[in-house]
């Protein structure tokens, strides 16, 4: 049965939330939620490099071969996070501080 | 083999442009960077050591080449006499990565007048603590720079060094590269200093 709009964007919630439903980055998540702000920070962190890559790959993928397509979305979602690292150290070094071991190994 | 070459392509072409995505952010946020740095990092480090100066150490300030790169040398100045200078030095042999120690040092006597951890990659809670426990920076404070066998260990002090697995001896090590260096740019760092008289 085919999903409509609302399930599709809902799913994220809780139904297939990634660190407590399917256990995916569970670690920088607990690492780094300790506060609101050091939470919300890792939020908007994950939520841009997640857009970005998602428009890029979305973009290229009629473009990009099948047998480099894992290579290519590494590259893509790399360069977004180093993006993101550089700009949080340059705008929000606190956060930078308390998240960057977890979130940029 | 047109499949071939269009992988090759698509692959140059995406690492490309990330690598100049890279570096136009990079280029555009050094200078943010740094200020936020000087602010965040090595600014508590510096007002730390050199507690009690007269001066503002963090605008008088000079450069040095560090072997291939530029190290920043803060200025304090004592009952009106700047003898004293701190620096930024790399120590290799952390078990995370490299630890970056500020290091404050009378030029006159050549003692360490204190240090203090500002970057390091070690274990959140275990290693880490060497830049939050005071313990382990007060076992340098007053060893002499002139020495390349300093260490606190060596001056008959003891090592409370706050929890395993970083050893008090694998931190020591990665502290004596700044030692060294203040050694080797001695000259320098005293004509330097005069401006600052």
């Amino acid at each position: 049965m085919a999903k409509t709009l609302v399930q599709e964007f809902s799913k994220g919630l809780w139904k297939e939330l990634p660190p407590f439903r399917l256990v995916l980055g569970l670690c920088p998540v607990l690492g780094v939620t300790t506060t609101m702000e050091n939470g919300i920070g890792m939020g908007l962190a994950t939520t841009f490099v997640l857009v970005c890559a998602n428009i890029l790959v979305s973009l290229l993928r009629n473009v990009i071969p099948q047998k480099v397509r894992i290579a290519c979305f590494i590259i893509v979602i790399a360069s977004f996070v180093i993006v993101v690292e550089l700009l949080m150290q340059a705008y929000a070094y606190p956060l930078f501080s308390e998240s960057w071991v977890f979130l940029f190994p | 083999m047109n499949e071939m070459i269009k992988m090759v392509v698509v692959l140059t072409v995406l690492a490309a442009l990330s690598g100049g995505l890279l570096a136009a952010v990079r280029s555009g946020t050094s200078e943010q960077i740094e200020s936020q740095q000087l602010q965040f990092v090595k600014g508590p480090a510096i007002k730390e050591i050199l507690s009690g100066a007269s001066n503002d150490p963090i605008s008088d300030r000079f450069n040095l080449m560090v072997g291939e790169s530029e190290a920043t040398f803060f200025v304090g100045k004592f009952n009106d006499k700047a003898h004293t200078v701190a620096f930024e030095g790399t120590g290799r042999g952390g078990y995370g990565g490299d630890i970056g120690v500020m290091v404050g040092v009378n030029v006159e006597t050549d003692n360490i007048i204190g240090v203090a951890v500002t970057t390091h990659s070690e274990t959140p809670g275990l290693g880490a603590k060497a830049k939050t426990d005071p313990k382990f920076t007060a076992q340098f404070e007053g060893l002499p720079v002139t020495k390349p066998s300093n260490s606190p260990k060596a001056a008959g002090r003891s090592t409370p060094f706050p929890a395993p697995p970083s050893p008090p001896g694998r931190w020591s090590a990665a502290l004596r590269a700044p030692w060294s260096d203040i050694r080797k740019l001695k000259p320098q760092i005293m004509e330097e200093i005069k401006a600052f008289r």
